[in-house]
Formats: structure tokens, sequence, C-alpha cells
């Protein structure tokens, strides 16, 4: 499989993974552990940003 | 005067515009700087945040709510892609698209423009019919790269073609949709009888006119655009050939579209439309002297294999007949035990309450997806239909693993897209910068508002790339502008359907869907700025027609 294609495919995991991570963890701990959330699904998000 | 909800920012410009930026933002990105989907995604979505946190005073949790949404709505749309892929790709490995092609070139007598209206348009409207969420888009690209069609003219004509008939086709979802409890109470009052049930008659009565008007637009527009893709000199007969078969079409399908909907069942409104339009249309269409062949012995493409077309089309009949199984269900009329036991199994995650700082509140609800899930039903058929193909002896060594990796390749690319823009778009929508936008349109429109109305419908269909999720979303809306206008709300819900339904072809999930089977990652910007400029027309063509019958002949009440 292509490297592109390998790389696109992390990012997607890491986006998915963020979410999830967020769900099951930070958004119930309210409004601060929800800022740590949404800090971990920006860093997922600036990963995809770079590959694609 | 249409008021601002006080649980959103009071009205001014200077707000609208900013919930306006991120659409705005992706547009320009995309079209102007051709910047790819996902990036031009992400941007508008950190500027969503920026924006709802500080002017909409959307706090952290609710930003947080909002994405993780956005990332559980795109799986059942990204299940589509990379399992109508597969399914594709498996086809194409037998051979089978040259069959197909061989068959529809001899039926429609080598002709170019028959072939493109009857698979680009009346084909997905009769997949649409049965299964939407982008299945047809996925379903009839491939079959007119396999004809010989550019892959761009291929992907926008079959996300024009299959917009159309959204509002009934996938068995009525998004006409179910359209039901509001304050309308229900208003028709019933209206109607004399106090009955809730009221709207449904006259609504899918002036739905079905609405849309078999967006029909006949939508076959001009392909018309128009097929012009780009023909020699200089052939460009001035594009419309006058191809006009004759377009009326035809649009009668056929807007004619039993309205029938169906008006006397019998509107949930299969659009699969019974399309139906007739794809059989009428191969049988009919080419008896006609215009369309009538050159006389010249058809030649088969080299290379295709010994397979009848029935043979080649097993593995979409498989699906057809496998969503029909499952899916096939009227309400009120026809209740499918299978579609039931499929829907019990869900599985899925309790989303959070979220509340702005100024009181917008989206509900606690939970996000499931269930075995109806059209990525599910294409998986069984693709099982199916390699099952199937291996039995003719028609699937070559290694076909199933060429596939998946092909099917990768393909995907990703519109994978990528899908999870940044619906990221985007669900924050807009849970922090309330959707619905203060189209209450900005509303309020500044006045006796102007049913030529607008269409355009509120197109904004929901745009950030959510759903006709269903469009009414949902901005329904409720309508009607209470429509009431306090005392127009008519089965004129402006009408309006707000067919708009919704026709956005699909510029939605950038749909777009990134069309590009990822037809192996055209990153030319979304090209696809939605094409598909853009049809959709204004054809909402200001809708809009117009509200216009006339409400302020002109006042019809409706």
């Amino acid at each position: 499989m292509p490297v592109a294609v390998k790389k696109k495919l992390f990012a997607v995991l890491a986006v998915v993974c963020a979410v999830v991570a967020s769900q099951v963890v930070f958004i119930k701990g309210g409004e601060a552990s929800s800022v740590i959330g949404l800090a971990v699904c920006a860093a997922a998000s600036a990963f995809l940003f770079l590959v694609c | 005067m249409i008021q601002m909800p006080s649980t959103l920012p009071p009205m001014s410009a200077l707000t609208w515009i900013l919930a306006m930026l991120p659409l705005i933002v992706v547009l320009v990105l995309m079209f102007q700087f051709k910047v790819s989907g996902p990036r031009a995604g992400v941007i508008a979505w950190v500027i969503t945040l920026v924006i709802a946190y500080f002017v909409f005073k959307a706090g952290p949790q609710v930003l947080l709510a909002g994405s993780i949404k956005g990332v559980w709505t795109t799986l059942s749309v990204l299940f589509i892609i990379w399992s109508s892929m597969f399914l594709y790709n498996i086809v194409n490995e037998t051979g089978s698209f040259k069959v197909i092609a061989n068959t529809f070139t001899r039926l429609t007598n080598g002709n170019r423009l028959l072939q493109l209206l009857i698979l680009g348009w009346a084909f997905p409207t009769f997949v649409q019919g049965v299964c939407g969420f982008g299945v047809p888009v996925a379903v009839a690209t491939p079959l007119l790269i396999g004809l010989g069609f550019d892959p761009m003219l291929s992907v926008i004509t079959a996300l024009m073609g299959h917009s159309w008939g959204i509002t009934f086709g996938s068995l009525g979802a998004s006409y179910e949709a359209l039901y509001t409890p304050s309308f229900g109470a208003w028709a019933g009052e209206w109607a004399g009888t106090g009955a809730p049930d009221a709207w449904r008659a006259p609504l899918a009565m002036w739905g079905s006119i609405f849309i078999a008007f967006g029909g006949v637009i939508v076959g001009l527009c392909i018309l128009h655009h097929y012009r780009k893709y023909v020699p200089e000199e052939e460009k001035g007969s594009v419309i006058r050939k191809g006009l004759p078969a377009v009326l035809f079409l649009s009668i056929v399908m807007g004619l039993v579209m309205v029938g169906v909907c008006t006397w019998l069942v509107p949930n299969i409104g659009c699969f019974i439309a399309g139906a007739a339009g794809l059989g009428l249309g191969a049988l009919v269409l080419p008896k006609m002297k215009a369309y009538k062949g050159t006389g010249e012995e058809f030649k088969p493409q080299e290379g295709t294999p010994d397979l009848s077309f029935l043979q080649a089309f097993s593995g979409y009949l498989m699906l057809f007949a496998i969503v029909l199984v499952c899916l096939l269900e009227v309400k009120g009329v026809f209740s499918n035990p299978i579609k039931q036991a499929l829907a019990s199994v869900k599985f899925g995650y309790n989303a959070v309450e979220s509340v702005t700082g100024t009181g917008f509140t989206t509900p606690a609800s939970f996000q499931s997806l269930n075995l109806t899930t059209p990525g599910v039903l294409i998986v069984v058929s693709s099982i199916v239909a390699i099952c199937l193909y291996k039995a003719m002896g028609a699937l070559p060594k290694g076909a199933v693993g060429r596939s998946l990796m092909n099917t990768a390749k393909q995907s990703i690319g519109s994978t990528t897209t899908v999870i940044a823009m619906t990221m985007m778009a669900v924050v807009m929508t849970e922090s309330g910068l959707t619905t203060y936008i189209a209450y900005g349109i509303a309020a500044v429109a006045g006796s102007f508002f049913p030529f607008l109305a269409p355009f509120i419908g197109l904004l929901g269909g745009f950030v959510t790339s759903s006709g269903t999720s469009s009414n949902v979303l901005f329904a409720g809306l309508q009607f209470e502008v429509a009431n306090a206008l005392k127009i008519s709300p089965f004129i402006i819900l009408a309006e707000q359907t067919t708009a919704s339904s026709l956005s699909n072809s510029f939605s950038p999930g749909n777009a990134s869907l069309g590009t990822g089977v037809s192996n055209q990652s990153g030319k979304e910007g090209e696809i939605l700025k094409v598909t853009g400029f049809y959709n204004m027309i054809q909402s200001a063509l809708v809009g117009l027609l509200g216009i006339l019958l409400i302020n002109v002949l006042h019809m409706g009440l």
C-alpha cells in the first residue's frame, strides 16, 4: 500500500481515537476536562491537516 | 416581523456574517485557492470553534459534543463509501462493466445523450427510491465511467440526477421529517377536523408538484452541463438534440411522482417514478425519430467476458433485492418484520445535552447505528456477489484482495474530507450558528420570503449533506415564518424540501463520495463549483415558482 495512503489512514484513526477518548474520558468531566478533549481532537485534526 | 429566538444572540448583520464565515471560508479555500477538502474542513472547524465560543457563547463541552457527534455522523457515510467502492471493484474485476456498457450502447443505439440521461438521471432516481444516503451516486457513477464518460461528468451528472427525488426517496424518510408538532396542530385546525395528520395529503401534493418541477430543472441542468464535454462544433446542437428526451423523462417521472404521492403512497413516489423513467426511457426513447440509430453494426468492446447482462449486473441486482427485502416498509400500510429485527440490533453512545451560554439547547440523545444502515446491506450484497461471480467462474484469482487494496486507495481521500467537513457542520448546528443564519434570512425577507425559503433548505442541505437533516433542522422555522406571514405553509415546506433535496448535489459530503467512487480525490472543489452554480439557479427557480403561487395566484391555503 502506498505510504501516502497509510499516512492518511493513520490520520483518520487518530481523529477517531481522539473522539472516542473525548467521549469516554473527557466530556463527562464538565467544562474543564472538555478543554483537554478539544485539545486532543485539535492535535489529531492537525495531523490530518498535515498529511492531506 | 420575525424575531430571533431568545436562546440566540440578538439579531445583527455582523453576527450573521460571522455565523456564515465558516461556510464562506470552506467555499473560498476550495474554489479560489484549490485547498484540499480535509484542509479546508479543518481550518473551517477551527474558525467555527472560535466564533461559536466568543460570539455564540458555546462552552468547551458544547464544542466537544458537536465535534464528537460530527465524527460519529460520518461513520454511516464512510461505511457507504467504502462498501460501495468495494462492490464496484468486485464487479470491475469480473469485467462486467464492459457487458453493461455494451448492453446500454446497443439499447440506446449508441446515443451518448440517451445513455447519460437514462443512467445518470432515471437510474439514480430509481435507486434513490429505495436506498438514499449517497448510494445512487456510488452506484451510477462507476456505470457511467464504464460507458466511457468523463469521470467528472459522471460524478456531476449522478449527483444532480439523484438529487431531485430525495424527498420521496429512501422510502419517504425526508418527507416524514417535514412534520413538526406545531405544523400538525395547525393543519388539524386548518382541516377543521383537529387531526394532526391533516398535513399529509396537501403537503404530499404540493411537495410532489415542486419536486416534479425540480426534476425538469435537473434534466435541463444535466443537458446544459453535458455541452462542456462535446466537441466545439456540436455544442450548439446538444440542447436541441437532448430536449425531447429531457422533456419525455421529466414528464413521465414528474407525472408518476405527483400521481403516486397525491393518490397512492408518497413514501414510494421516487421508486415508482424512477422505475417508470428507467423502463420507458430505455424502451421508448431509442425508438423516437430523433434517437434512431445510424444503421452501423454494433461492435462489442474488446475483452468483454462471456456473461449475460443479468449475470454481469447480478452484483447490483443483489443490492436492490437485499435493500427491498430488508427495508421496504410503508408507514400505516405495510410493516416489515425483517427491518424491525435488523433495526433492533443497534450500537452507539449517549450524547450529552449541550447548552450554550445564551440557552441554545441540543437535548441529550442516544446516537446509534443499526443493521439497516446502507453500508451493512452493501457489504452483505458484496459477499453474495462474490459467491455468485465465483460460481459463474467470472472472478479471477486474487480479485478480492486486489479489490480491498483498491478500495483503500480510492476511498481514503474522501474519508478525510467527510470527517473534517462534518465536524465543522455539526459544531455549527449545535452552537446555533446554522439556525441563526436561517432566522436572519427569514427576518429580512418579508413578502419576499417565498423566494428565499428554498435558500434556507439549500443551506441545510449544504451543511448536513442530507435532505432529511435539512428538513429536521428547518421545517419548524419555515412553518413558523409562513404562519407569521399568513401564507401557505404547504407551499413553503414544499419549497424547503425541494431545495434541500436538490442541494444534495452541492454538499461536500456527497461531492467527496463522488470523488471517492470515481477515483478523483482532491477534486471536490471543482465539483462543488459546478453543482453550486446549478444549485443556485435551481433554488432561484423554485423560489420564483413559490412567489408565483403564493404572491400572485394566492394558492395553497
